[in-house]
Parts: structure tokens; C-alpha cells; sequence
């Protein structure tokens, strides 16, 4: 994976699932036994990005940062978006290989 | 060399136009009420499409409670940007507009200028403070 290739909706995804991932544990006793970690996942990962977007998201949307900073902030944000998954390199990986086995089986 | 006057500019344009934010404490409260007032509204609604399709044996409320433990590391990238004291959220975007417009013409000359009104409000914000 070479993250200059990602757009920022990929790196918002991707960091969403991986935050989603490195919680698990915590999201298991919240949810309790007999839940599937992918039916966490895929329920997460709606509100989670429905939660980047209200702060994140267009003007229309009523995304914060554009708003106030219009495309500059944003450009600076996926900047650091970048950068996480970076210093996360090995968690962005192990959620890639996940998401690949699920889409494959 | 357009470019690095560029982001200078902005970076004054900034301090002058709005609240200066770089303090990660007053960020993470915006992110903090911001994720609070997201809460509030989960607690109401679900977002489209999640709400005809919980999977079975997840609640509402598990999934709000949930995205409260998530909401703030989620945030973690955003939070680092503002505190590196580039974005400022007191600016509004037609100031960052305006700032963008200057990128093709920028010279030394609106860099001055910035700079003298970048002083001029720091004095008066020194007699402003030296008053009270």
C-alpha cells in the first residue's frame, strides 16, 4: 500500500477502520459476547464517519474545519491523516489484509 | 518562493483575522463538544442506513456509547494539524479566500504591509492588557 495514493476519503476510511481495530478489545465489552468483531466493524465504521464528516466534512455538510478554514485546513488535516497512518504502518496493514480476506470470502 | 510568501501570509493573515488556536487544550474542547454534540444527536437518530440495519443483538445505545470511546482518538490527526498552529478556526474561510487570491500577485510590498498591521494589533493588544 503507498499512501501517496490515497485521497483523502480512502485515509478518513482507513484510519476509521484501523481506530476501529486497535479499540476492539474495549468495543467487545461494550457490545458483549455473541457479536461478531465485522458486525462491530461495519456498524462503526457508518457512525464513525458520519462523526469525521460533521466535524471534517463540506460546508454544506456542516463540516467544522470548512468552515472555518476552508480547503486550506482540509489540505493540512489530510496532511496529518497521512502521517498517522504512517506511524501506524503495521495496524493500517493487518486492517488491509482484514478487509481483503472479507472481500474475498 | 511565491509559495513559502504564501504561507507566511496566511499564517499572519491568521493571527490577525481571527482567535489564535494552537493551544491543543482549547482544540481538543472544540473537537470535544463537537464529538458531545454528535453524541446528542445519536442518542436521537442514527445515521441513514444504519437505522434499518443494526445487525441483531446491536442496540442503539451500545453503538452510541461506542462511538463516545472512539470520537476523540478518531479526531487524533485533526487535533495534531491545529496544534501545530496552522489552521486557525477563529478565521473564516472568506479570509482564507482572500488569502488564496493573494497567492498569484503576493510581493514584499503585502508582506509589509501585514507585518506593520500584525504590530499594530499586538501593541494595542499589550495596552489593551496593560490597562486592565
Amino acid at each position: 500500500m503507498n499512501v501517496d495514493d490515497l485521497n483523502p476519503g480512502m485515509m478518513s476510511n482507513l484510519v476509521t477502520d484501523t481506530v476501529i481495530f486497535q479499540h476492539m478489545a474495549e468495543l467487545g465489552d461494550i457490545f458483549g459476547d455473541g457479536i461478531s468483531s465485522n458486525d462491530i466493524r461495519k456498524v462503526l465504521h457508518q457512525a464513525g464517519m458520519a462523526l469525521l464528516g460533521s466535524l471534517l466534512g463540506s460546508e454544506d455538510s456542516g463540516g467544522v474545519v470548512q468552515k472555518a478554514t476552508g480547503t486550506y485546513g482540509q489540505k493540512l488535516v489530510a496532511q496529518e491523516y497521512k502521517q498517522w497512518i504512517i506511524e501506524n504502518k503495521d495496524d493500517v496493514e493487518k486492517v488491509v489484509e482484514i478487509l481483503q480476506s472479507m472481500n474475498e470470502s | 518562493m511565491v509559495q513559502n510568501y504564501s504561507i507566511v501570509t496566511k499564517k499572519l493573515y491568521m493571527d490577525i483575522g481571527g482567535i489564535h488556536m494552537n493551544e491543543t487544550e482549547k482544540i481538543s474542547e472544540l473537537m470535544r463538544s463537537v464529538l458531545d454534540d454528535f453524541i446528542q444527536s445519536l442518542s436521537k437518530d442514527l445515521p441513514l442506513g444504519l437505522s434499518e440495519d443494526l445487525p441483531e443483538g446491536i442496540s442503539h445505545e451500545k453503538v452510541t456509547e461506542a462511538v463516545q470511546m472512539i470520537g476523540m482518538p478518531l479526531f487524533e490527526p485533526m487535533l495534531v494539524a491545529f496544534s501545530k498552529g496552522n489552521i486557525n478556526i477563529g478565521a473564516t474561510s472568506e479570509a482564507v479566500e482572500y488569502v488564496d487570491s493573494l497567492t498569484s500577485q503576493i510581493d514584499a510590498t503585502h508582506l509589509k504591509r501585514l507585518r506593520q498591521i500584525r504590530r499594530q494589533q499586538a501593541l494595542q493588544d499589550k495596552d489593551g492588557m496593560e490597562v486592565q
